[in-house]
């Protein structure tokens, strides 16, 4: 089963070093990017996503006004968001933890622990998760 | 002590009281180091490059040469002396961002993609990673405290494995 993640943040490093951990789950996922919330909803038009990653701070249209926006259409409003950010404070955790996010990591991360969370959540979301095939089973394994 | 060189495509497994296991001058190059406390056992490889699995027919192939090749390999010699995944603790080192001429190979960030591929396909997690940046490092594991000596550039990092 392949999977489309949606990722958001108006750093295109970050994008990249997502996309990294992303390709390293060994699930078949396709990556969208978006560099913006609002270019985040151009996306969330044309192309169904299982989950989102977003930033928070970002111009135009921040991570919380992007998950608030989705959060009001029936389609996405179980849609996974998860939040990544420099940003810790409480007051600001309590707010998304309102809004539903499934998961939050701070800025900067751990390879290892964005693709632990990455994982959880798409299996808490999708029960046959199953990394994708390959043809090199056998070979390998210890 | 006994002093066990590790060089480039390379592995040692140790459990000689008294002994430690080195590796030098690791620069793009992954070490990966495990250690399992209760039998006071460790193992050490150096893999220069990502993946070789496509020449392992070649007459010359060189398993250690290649990280995706050479860790099943080091996880089964400690298996031998009877070691267990879950008993082993796993450190990874290196994969340094040391350009080549023409500036692309980035060997250094695919060698340890491809570890962590292979052992996210095994279930295995790094208890620690001392990993990228431009500088040469030396590692070095004592067989009997299990501690880790990391020199890179001129500062040394001792790491408990307990």
């Amino acid at each position: 089963m392949a999977y489309n993640i949606l990722v958001v943040d108006d750093s295109s490093a970050m994008r990249v070093v997502i996309k990294k951990v992303l390709h390293m789950t060994g699930l078949d996922i396709l990556v969208f990017e978006a560099g913006s919330g609002i270019d985040a909803l151009t996306v969330l038009e044309e192309q169904w996503v299982d989950m989102i990653l977003t930033d928070i701070h970002m111009p135009q249209m921040s991570g919380v006004e992007l998950i608030e926006k989705i959060r009001s259409h029936q389609e996405f409003n179980t849609l996974p968001v998860m939040v990544i950010s420099t940003e810790g404070r409480e007051d600001f955790l309590s707010k998304t933890q309102k809004l539903g996010v499934a998961g939050y990591l701070k800025k900067p991360f751990q390879a290892t622990e964005l693709r632990n969370a990455i994982l959880a959540i798409l299996e808490e979301h999708n029960a046959d998760i199953q990394p994708a095939a390959t043809n090199d089973d056998e070979d390998g394994d210890f | 002590m006994s002093k066990i060189i590790v060089r480039i495509s390379d592995m040692a497994v140790s459990n000689l009281p008294g002994s430690s296991i080195v590796t030098y001058a690791l620069g793009s190059c992954l070490c990966l180091v495990l250690y399992d406390k209760k039998l006071k056992l460790a193992g050490m490889l150096h893999s220069l490059l990502p993946e070789g699995k496509e020449k392992s027919l070649l007459p010359d192939f060189n398993a250690l040469k290649y990280v995706d090749t050479a860790v099943p390999l080091l996880f089964k010699e400690c298996y031998k002396l009877g070691a267990t995944k879950q008993s082993l603790k796993v450190y990874a080192f290196g994969c340094a961002t040391i350009r080549d001429a023409a500036n692309v190979m980035n060997i250094g960030d695919r060698n340890f993609a491809t570890l962590q591929k292979i052992l996210w396909k095994n279930n295995v997690f790094l208890e620690q990673e001392f990993v990228g940046g431009s500088v040469s490092r030396t590692v070095e594991i004592q067989i009997d405290d299990g501690l880790i000596l990391l020199k890179q550039g001129n500062s040394t990092i001792t790491i408990e494995t307990g």
